[in-house]
């Protein structure tokens, strides 16, 4: 699908996101005050008309709104659809046009559930068992070709892991870690470029080069990790991995 | 006719091949509709320029947010941006631009050959 066509898709999805988020903790504050208003009210309301089914009527009602509210919250989409996916389509409209077609495999939804972590791992003694559970999802897979004929793919993948520990106290302890893969695949065509010069090693990526007659593919791996379930993707930080191998590039052919 | 003298792409960059239709007040660049608003009767960079980070999903004022980057991108000495094109305007830092005589048409035919030969590997 071309880029236009992807940002009509993607368009409504994010303003239901950025409208769901700003309703959010509104939605909370009037949870809070229709459960005081029930839970007060309904005793008087039952006294004044004479009979109990408000009262018993109230909690049901309570209960139905809670269930409602889990399942909004399952609709949640990722933010990261919002803040850094679709912004990053309008940075690529500027590259490959408005005609050139794009691959794109978005994940929109976050893993919420504990049934979302697998991949159970014991660790630790008989008498403090460790326990480390896994969810790994690909947030987002693009493919294009740019003007140029070089090749773009990015590859962003999440790895959750959740780790249960108990205390010699007894206590048990929960901690969440998510750890963020980007792999950045290039590939330019040798009668363009050729290069020249050799990346330098940098911490925590690992760039690798390869050449034949036709093709110089790059693929750099860019990990890190933060606290938590979820952390905001940087627009900057990925445009940036595929702006750094035109640096150890030379154009072929071509009157400097 | 003259042509659009903004440059197009965000990796590399290339000539506007859009005929002329207006001038930017600010820059006085000559530049066809796609790069311009008639309106304002500036450049889609100049606006981009002036503004500030909006929180917005509008596409005007993520386009601003995409020629911001690009501009960011190409003032960062360490990236020496490609250009595909032998008339640079004056508008851009040439301090940070690599410029190589190569029409867009000759990039293009390298872009239709096809995906297998890419990555097969």
């Amino acid at each position: 699908m071309s880029i236009p066509k992807w940002i009509k898709h993607l368009e409504p999805i994010c303003r239901y996101d950025e409208a769901r988020d700003r309703a959010k903790w509104w939605y909370v504050g009037a949870m809070v005050l229709l459960g005081c208003v029930l839970m007060f009210g309904s005793g008087s309301v039952a006294d004044w008309i004479g009979s109990p089914v408000p009262f018993l009527v109230s909690p049901i009602l309570f209960v139905i709104l809670i269930f409602f509210s889990i399942h909004l919250h399952k609709l949640d989409v990722n933010d990261n659809v919002r803040n850094t996916i679709f912004p990053l389509l309008h940075v690529l409209a500027l590259e490959i046009g408005h005609n050139k077609k794009v691959q794109l495999k978005i994940n929109f939804s976050k893993p919420l559930k504990s049934n979302d972590l697998s991949g159970e791992e014991d660790k630790g003694s008989f008498f403090s068992p460790n326990k480390s559970m896994f969810y790994s999802y690909d947030v987002l897979e693009l493919h294009c070709t740019f003007l140029d004929g070089t090749k773009l793919t990015w590859l962003l993948n999440d790895t959750i892991r959740k780790r249960k520990r108990k205390t010699a106290r007894g206590k048990v302890k929960i901690k969440e870690k998510l750890k963020r893969r980007l792999t950045t695949t290039l590939v330019f065509n040798k009668k363009r470029y050729q290069l020249s010069a050799k990346p330098p090693k940098i911490r925590n990526q690992s760039i690798k080069i390869k050449e034949d007659e036709n093709k110089i593919v790059y693929r750099n791996t860019l990990k890190s990790s933060a606290p938590g379930r979820y952390s905001p993707v940087s627009m900057e930080q990925i445009i940036n991995e595929a702006k750094i191998p035109y640096r150890y590039l030379s154009v072929v052919g071509a009157k400097t | 006719m003259n042509t659009c003298e903004a440059k197009r792409g965000f990796f590399t960059l290339y000539d506007c091949p859009k005929d002329v239709c207006v001038q930017c007040s600010e820059c006085k660049r000559q530049l066809c509709a796609e790069h311009s608003d008639k309106e304002k009767q500036l450049c889609l960079e100049c606006i981009a320029k002036k503004s500030d980070h909006e929180n917005s999903l509008d596409s005007a004022s993520l386009t601003r947010q995409a020629y911001q980057a690009r501009s960011k991108s190409m003032a960062d000495k360490r990236e020496n941006t490609v250009y595909f094109g032998s008339d640079l305007h004056s508008y851009y830092s040439k301090s940070n631009i690599r410029s190589f005589d190569i029409e867009l048409s000759e990039l293009s035919e390298l872009s239709d050959s096809p995906d297998e030969l890419y990555f097969d590997s």
